[in-house]
């Protein structure tokens, strides 16, 4: 296996910088699939984005009451997965945010005095709790029974995206590659350059681990990016001391692995062992608290299995 | 107090229609399953309840058999896939068809399949070819078969709202003087077919194609398609005559394939003169295809304000400092615009009296509610402009775009090209050259 062909190709989206990198395939049919993937993903930021104002997320968030409206495939897919994802987590995960965000962002901005944003962000949190979204589980189909909420899919969009686009490289019939979005979340299919897998390290002040993906996802949430101030939807507010300077969470499936290293960032590391107990499609947890490094993974499965010696 | 239930997986409703099981429906194919052609099939037929699928067709095999594999595992409903545009019309009952091809051949399919007695929505450009453009528009008039272009910008609800509200009805931005617009992209890629696409040589001269490589990168090639101008410009400068209200007297273009080397320019500028039921107008329009920094837009000014509207994240409108915020606050009152990213609900007073505190930042608009239109889609402009014309076939609404509007823009293009092929000529164009 010495010498396989190896490629690496970038595209800006979703306000990051996304990565392909291809192995074992001639160098026209991995810059091919690159090009298909990197138009999947322009036409999937399109869709989903809040920021593009005829996506579909978009148009959710301008529906009034009585309003329904016909989705994409991919907006149904991703929206039945946030709210699977909310209710496991008990509402830790939350796409429901988007207003929250643009408070933030006004009195960042200085639209609003910070008396003013405390004001608001408790009459978003009102409208929010009083607010009625139904996702049709038949079809791609979404009603607004009683407005008041607006979605972000920040926590989950990029992950969903990777998933497509490991989608689309398996139709191609490319088995070995790895897909970045922007280094938060990570997806590895079968074999890398020089070894029977893929490996990325993660770290902490003081602890280094070499992790391998196994055909799987690691998405990390963390304060070095974002600063020390962290939402809490289910309160409405932002807690100021996080409890841990970093969350990875590692999946079969990026979307998963995105949301839920989200929402971990806002349990107690009690919460972790419950949820990996009811979440067979979480491999493992690790927690960056202090500048050392926890794991936590399913009963019975040696964290040896995850590591790279 | 009302209790929200919060975002759920469920219907509020005891009954809820089939997204595809809507009667009196137009009986409808996809010709084409490309790029444009399964944006088609998969995000904008599926939300047209009076759209039937019944067949698509393509000349490579792998791709028309997974578009009619995929509709099936998706929307569980079987189509017929077809290699040969003919037989498919021949064996189904149609109403209209749907050209998502090489521009090089829409205009013997659109007036073979009006000849046929079938409607046909036809993705831009017309053709590679002037004189195609105004047969199809010919034909369409000759034959009352419907004829819509696929320049989906005019379908936009937000394209729509700046045109018939806020630029006709209430002149927001005065006279409008200058029309800007770019596309930059970092590349123009090149595709190798994919490996499991299976292409018969033997079959592609028989459709027009010399090379393996012309099928899939027909764009850079001057006898299938008309290049960065066609693909890309045409769409924007359609923008530009549509919200100034006229088309160019004169165009002065450049442009060269000095990047990439294909046969069709790379890159290319142009201005365009205007006279302007309101006076004289400049466009300004550039393609770029070596960086895809600052991105895709057109932007608009004029002597009371300005706006940049696009599909993607740049849209903006500006108020001109000479008209004061009260004369725009109608405006706001109305709810078709928003300031302050809409954030001034929350504000216990004015703006600038929440205290001294750090820089403001400067005050933009938004588009906010799009009120007093004729219609709004309320769906994504592909669909919209789809849906319009499906829609118009049922006899319920009228074209948004038909052939004969869509081939004065196109006449632009053409001089455009006219004047790059000419070494970066003056071209004027006389009134009746827009004629059909």
């Amino acid at each position: 296996m010495q010498n396989k062909l190896h490629y690496e190709f970038e595209h800006q989206a979703m306000a990051t910088q996304f990565s392909i990198q291809i192995v074992g395939e001639e160098y026209e049919d991995a810059e091919t699939a690159s090009m298909l993937c990197f138009q999947r993903l322009d036409a999937l930021e399109l869709v989903l984005s809040r920021f593009v104002p005829d996506s579909d997320i978009s148009r959710i968030n301008r529906m009034k009451s009585g309003d329904e409206l016909l989705l994409d495939f991919e907006t149904w897919d991703v929206l039945k997965k946030a709210i699977a994802i909310h209710q496991k987590t008990d509402g830790a995960f939350d796409i429901g945010v988007a207003e929250y965000v643009d408070v933030f962002r006004a009195t960042k901005q200085g639209i609003l005095s910070d008396f003013e944003m405390v004001n608001a962000l408790q009459s978003v949190f009102k409208k929010a709790q009083n607010a009625s979204i139904y996702v049709d589980p038949e079809t791609p189909k979404i009603y607004c029974v009683q407005e008041g909420m607006t979605f972000d899919l920040g926590a989950i969009g990029k992950g969903f995206a990777l998933d497509q686009l490991s989608e689309l490289l398996e139709e191609l019939s490319i088995k070995n590659y790895v897909i970045n979005a922007g280094n938060s979340s990570v997806l590895a299919k079968g074999v890398s350059k020089n070894a029977s897998c893929w490996s990325f390290p993660i770290s902490s002040a003081r602890e280094e681990f070499a992790v391998q993906l196994n055909n799987s996802a690691v998405s990390a949430t963390g304060t070095f990016f974002q600063g020390d101030h962290i939402f809490d939807p289910r309160i409405g507010q932002n807690i100021c001391n996080s409890m841990y300077e970093r969350v990875w969470v590692s999946s079969q499936s990026a979307a998963l692995s995105d949301a839920y290293s989200t929402a971990c960032f806002l349990l107690e590391k009690e919460q972790f062992n419950e949820l990996l107990q009811n979440n067979s499609e979480i491999a493992w947890i690790a927690i960056s608290e202090n500048g050392k490094i926890q794991f936590f993974t399913q009963k019975n499965i040696p964290l040896a299995q995850y590591l790279i010696s | 107090m009302l209790a929200g239930t919060g975002l759920v997986l469920a219907n509020p409703f005891t009954a809820s229609a089939s997204v595809l099981s809507a009667n009196d429906k137009v009986n409808v194919a996809i010709v084409g399953c490309g790029g444009r052609g399964s944006g088609m099939i998969f995000n904008n037929i599926p939300k047209i309840p009076s759209a039937n699928l019944v067949a698509v067709c393509d000349i490579v095999e792998s791709r028309r058999e997974k578009a009619r594999d995929r509709f099936y595992t998706l929307f569980d409903k079987k189509i017929k896939a077809y290699e040969n545009f003919y037989e498919m019309l021949e064996k189904e009952n149609l109403d209209a068809v749907v050209l998502a091809t090489p521009d090089f051949w829409h205009m013997q399919h659109s007036v073979d399949a009006m000849e046929a007695g079938l409607h046909v929505y036809c993705e831009k450009a017309m053709s590679n070819k002037l004189e195609d453009a105004k047969k199809m528009a010919q034909v369409m008039k000759k034959t009352g078969k419907l004829l819509q272009i696929g320049r989906q910008r005019r379908s936009n609800d937000r394209y729509r709202f700046t045109h018939q509200i806020l630029l006709e009805r209430e002149k927001m931005f005065g006279r409008l003087t200058h029309a800007m617009g770019q596309w930059n992209r970092s590349k123009i890629w090149t595709m190798k077919p994919n490996k499991q696409d299976k292409i018969d040589i033997s079959k592609l001269k028989q459709y027009g194609f010399d090379t393996v490589d012309q099928v899939y990168n027909w764009r850079n090639y001057t006898k299938l398609g008309g290049g960065v101008v066609s693909d890309l410009g045409s769409h924007q400068i359609d923008i530009f005559n549509w919200f100034l209200g006229s088309y160019p007297h004169t165009i002065y273009a450049t442009g060269n394939n000095s990047y990439f080397n294909f046969e069709q320019a790379d890159t290319m500028a142009t201005i365009l003169e205007y006279d302007t039921p309101n006076g004289p107008a400049i466009g300004i329009y550039e393609n770029i295809s070596n960086s895809r920094a600052i991105g895709v837009y057109e932007r608009f000014i004029g002597d009371n304000g300005a706006f940049i509207i696009s599909e993607g994240k740049d849209n903006k409108i500006y108020r001109e400092s000479r008209v004061k915020s009260d004369v725009w606050q109608k405006y706001i009152d109305a709810g078709y615009i928003s300031n302050m990213a809409d954030m001034k609900k929350y504000k216990a007073k004015q703006s600038g009296d929440s205290g001294i505190m750090e820089t403001a930042p400067q005050i933009s608009y938004n588009i906010n509610e799009m009120r007093d239109m004729d219609k709004v889609y309320n769906l994504p402009a592909h669909t919209a402009h789809l849906y319009n014309f499906i829609e118009s076939v049922r006899g319920e609404e009228t074209l948004n775009y038909d052939a004969e509007t869509s081939y004065k823009s196109e006449v632009c293009i053409y001089k455009i090209h006219e004047a790059i092929n000419a070494g970066g000529a003056k071209v004027t164009i006389d009134p009746l050259e827009y004629i059909v």
